[in-house]
């Protein structure tokens, strides 16, 4: 009889901190969540574009979306496809980059082979914006700042300092049995037959996040992109320095606010639907690469 | 602190355990750093011995070789012709004309010029047009740093070539015939294949981060700035005070004379921010997500995906987008959390525009607010690996929940996410895009700290030298910043990877 009882309360006073768990997970989600439902909202706000002191529009609308593409004054569609050509093609190159550099470091032992990993390791710790100065007069010597090619210098930035990033490939790669290559080069595999042939379709997950992690980085790029071309014309440049020139000041936002939600919304789409299809892939790659590091 | 011994250890309470333990591992920290210190002179032994061995390696060529051999050293590739080696010699041959051809015309100019950054300044005729030759040291100083890698990587193909003779030499003797062309392209995938695979990565390296780097930190020399603009003007050489007007308040040259005290309390000012901000940053994330982590994780928790997705959505948005909107939705008038307080009856508040506490305050709860997902993903997956016999074993012994996640969940989630505590760190020292984005760096108070070039009071190191890049040319001393932060993240990088062997042992996985 008391053993029930005792039971019964055990159930209860879970309960109880269940509920309250619920409560508070719920509240953080809607902390978490609320940025992007003002976001969203703001979109769709017609009865002005500058920033309003309440929550729901008045009225709800596609002219912010129609001004992004067909505004007379926009750019919007510039910014887009430059962004968006310099992430594919940078994400391939340096997903390449990545991986040969870090198969050539955990695969392979060269004379020279420790120096370069420290000696990159030691570049790694400069901020690497300290270059970007004289980056800027050299691309501008090759004429890549400031007109239609002005994209082609931002993927020279964006490919430039890829070497360094080898890290947690080669600390996956390192995890890869080396009795696999051996018996591979006993067979008579060469090394690039080893890489291409066994090394790669053994690191899908890796492959993934590198992909992803080269397309997101120049995608939401402020840094590098705002010197490179903050200054030139407005259909040279990219979405994150184009939206943020819509806000930059109290004459900007009180105008363009709401083109900036909806640009913001058009800009995350694209990011959104690949991490969450690559998540599985990311997660695994993450503690992977964190434990074995 | 005197050392205690391990039976005196024993007898403490745990609490001040945990302390003492804490406590010894920092005290640890210089003794580490004195070790570092002390094995440069053994690395650098080694490291010459290494070069002297490679010298060796040539005398011995000069020494043992014959005509054909000693002639490479002079004209390239004769090495490689005596023993029909066609394509190979060429190459060298064709590297030698580019390179006698490259100094005359273009490198030895600038590099002959590199002790004064030249001296002839640009004279103008009454139309703005320059009038004959002139000097531009910002030119100068480039191309020599280019010409100097270019030089140093001739060295290694002249040692090469005088090897290659050498080798074809002996092989010859030996087995009557060389390698040919396709011999050495078959190599060139399988031995050797790390040289294919380097080769353009490397090269970009080079030219965008390297060459860039060394210009830069040689710029912290100079006095480059926007009152020694080239093509206009010329800038020198100032020699080391630049870094005495940055870290004492003296000297300085032209400009910079009567900011030099400026200068040093700004750099101090920002400097102690930035590493408060690192360390108040990291330090909310990590026991945030380690928090939201368990409870998400909770047994008898249900619709864990959707909480989960709920916070990681940060992640997958653009992080100017997200920080954009969250500076405006934190403004004092016609923002919509002001607006949420009214709701409820409260006064307005000032968050990023009042006070410097208030904004430091907001700044790391929206940091919180990007970064708790980040730990919680990561944390995740360290709770999966947790053996569950522990608990079972623990719940015999009457263990409660409370003293289940002292002694298991904690420590064991430290164990795994400590060494990648101080990349976080570094990685918040350098966090661009919370302060500059959502900020600025400037709280409603900045003017009142006064701070010089274009200094706010929220600004970190990264975010300072962006501003002195960008908005007032401040080059020089820009790059004295470069090198500072250099220093700072160095620091504690040593310290992380001293704690982590993972460096070393690589080997074992394999």
């Amino acid at each position: 009889m008391t053993f029930g009882r005792r039971k019964n309360t055990k159930k209860i006073r879970e309960g109880i901190t269940n509920t309250l768990l619920y409560i508070f997970l719920a509240i953080i989600s809607i902390v978490w969540v609320f940025p992007f439902a003002y976001l969203i909202v703001n979109s769709f706000r017609t009865e002005s574009t500058g920033i309003a002191g309440y929550f729901f529009p008045k009225e709800w609308g596609l002219d912010n979306y129609l001004y992004l593409f067909t505004g007379k004054d926009s750019n919007f569609m510039n910014w887009y496809t430059n962004t968006l050509i310099i992430a594919l093609v940078v994400s391939v190159i340096n997903t390449m980059i990545t991986l040969l550099t870090a198969y050539a470091l955990s695969r392979m032992r060269f004379t020279g082979r420790k120096a370069l990993m420290k000696f990159m390791l030691i570049l790694g710790m400069f901020p690497g914006f300290l270059g970007m100065i004289c980056i800027y007069h050299l691309l501008d010597a090759l004429g890549l700042v400031g007109n239609e090619s002005s994209i082609f210098g931002l993927m020279l930035v964006y490919v430039s300092g890829t070497m360094m990033g080898y890290m947690v490939t080669k600390g996956f790669f390192d995890t890869i049995p080396k009795s696999l290559d051996e018996a591979a080069m006993i067979d008579g595999a060469t090394k690039n037959k080893i890489f291409w042939s066994i090394t790669l379709p053994l690191s899908k997950p890796i492959i993934i996040q590198t992909l992803l992690g080269a397309f997101v980085g120049p995608w939401g790029d402020f840094m590098m992109a705002s010197y490179l071309v903050g200054k030139s014309g407005s259909q040279y440049q990219t979405v994150a320095i184009g939206l943020k020139t819509w806000i930059d000041s109290f004459a900007m936002y009180d105008k363009h606010f709401t083109h900036f939600c909806a640009g913001g919304v058009v800009v995350s789409i694209l990011p959104i639907i690949l991490f969450f299809l690559m998540q599985r892939f990311y997660v695994e790659g993450v503690t992977g690469g964190s434990v074995k590091g | 602190m005197r050392k205690i011994s391990a039976l005196e250890y024993l007898a403490m309470p745990k609490f001040s355990r945990f302390w003492t333990k804490l406590w010894y591992s920092i005290c640890a920290i210089p003794s580490a750093i004195g070790k570092f210190f002390k094995s440069i002179p053994a690395k650098l032994a080694v490291l010459f011995r290494k070069i002297g061995e490679w010298f060796t390696g040539v005398i011995d060529a000069f020494r043992y070789g014959n005509t054909a051999t000693r002639l490479s050293a002079v004209v390239w590739g004769t090495g490689c012709f005596a023993y029909k080696q066609f394509g190979r010699g060429f190459l060298f041959l064709l590297y030698e004309i580019a390179f006698v051809l490259y100094m005359v015309f273009f490198g030895g100019h600038y590099i002959s010029k590199l002790g004064t950054l030249g001296t002839v300044k640009m004279e103008t005729n009454d139309y703005g047009v320059p009038i004959g030759d002139y000097d531009n040291s910002f030119q100068i100083l480039l191309y020599s740093m280019l010409t100097i890698v270019v030089i140093l990587f001739t060295v290694v193909m002249l040692f090469m070539s005088i090897k290659q003779a050498y080798d074809n030499q002996i092989s010859y003797s030996v087995a009557k015939r060389c390698a040919t062309i396709k011999d050495d392209v078959a190599q060139m995938m399988n031995k050797k294949f790390h040289l294919t695979i380097l080769a353009f990565p490397s090269l970009t390296l080079i030219v965008f981060t390297v060459v860039p780097l060394m210009f830069m930190i040689l710029v912290a020399f100079t006095n480059f700035n926007r009152n020694t603009m080239p093509p206009a003007n010329l800038f020198t050489w100032v020699g080391f005070s630049n870094f005495t007007t940055m870290l004492s308040g003296k000297g300085g040259t032209g400009a910079q004379m009567q900011d030099a005290a400026a200068y040093m309390r700004t750099f101090w000012y920002i400097l102690r921010w930035t590493l408060v901000w690192a360390v108040l940053a990291t330090v909310t994330n990590l026991f945030g997500g380690m928090i939201m982590a368990i409870l998400i994780n909770k047994k008898g928790i249900k619709l864990k995906k959707l909480w989960r997705t709920c916070l990681v959505t940060v992640i997958a948005v653009p992080q100017f987008i997200s920080l954009l909107l969250v500076s405006k939705m934190f403004q004092t008038t016609g923002g919509i959390v002001n607006y949420l307080l009214k709701l409820i009856n409260l006064e307005p508040v000032k968050w990023l525009d009042g006070s410097r506490t208030m904004a430091q305050f907001t700044v790391v709860m929206v940091n919180m607010w990007v970064g708790i997902p980040h730990t919680v993903l990561t944390c995740t997956g360290i709770l999966m690996n947790i053996p569950g016999d522990l608990y079972e074993a623990a719940k015999i012994d009457g263990a409660n929940p409370a003293q289940m996640f002292f002694k298991i969940t904690f420590p064991y989630m430290m164990f795994v996410l400590g060494p990648s505590l101080i990349t976080t760190f570094v990685g918040n020292i350098n966090n661009f895009n919370m302060i500059f984005l959502l900020t600025g760096g400037k709280s409603g108070v900045s003017a009142q700290a006064g701070l010089v070039s274009s200094a706010g009071d929220l600004d970190l190191l990264i975010t300072w030298l962006y501003k002195m890049t960008v908005d007032k040319s401040d080059y020089d001393m820009a790059s004295v910043i470069g090198i500072l932060l250099f220093i700072v993240i160095a620091f504690f990088s040593l310290i992380a990877y001293s704690r982590v062997g993972a460096v070393k042992n690589e080997e074992d996985f394999q």
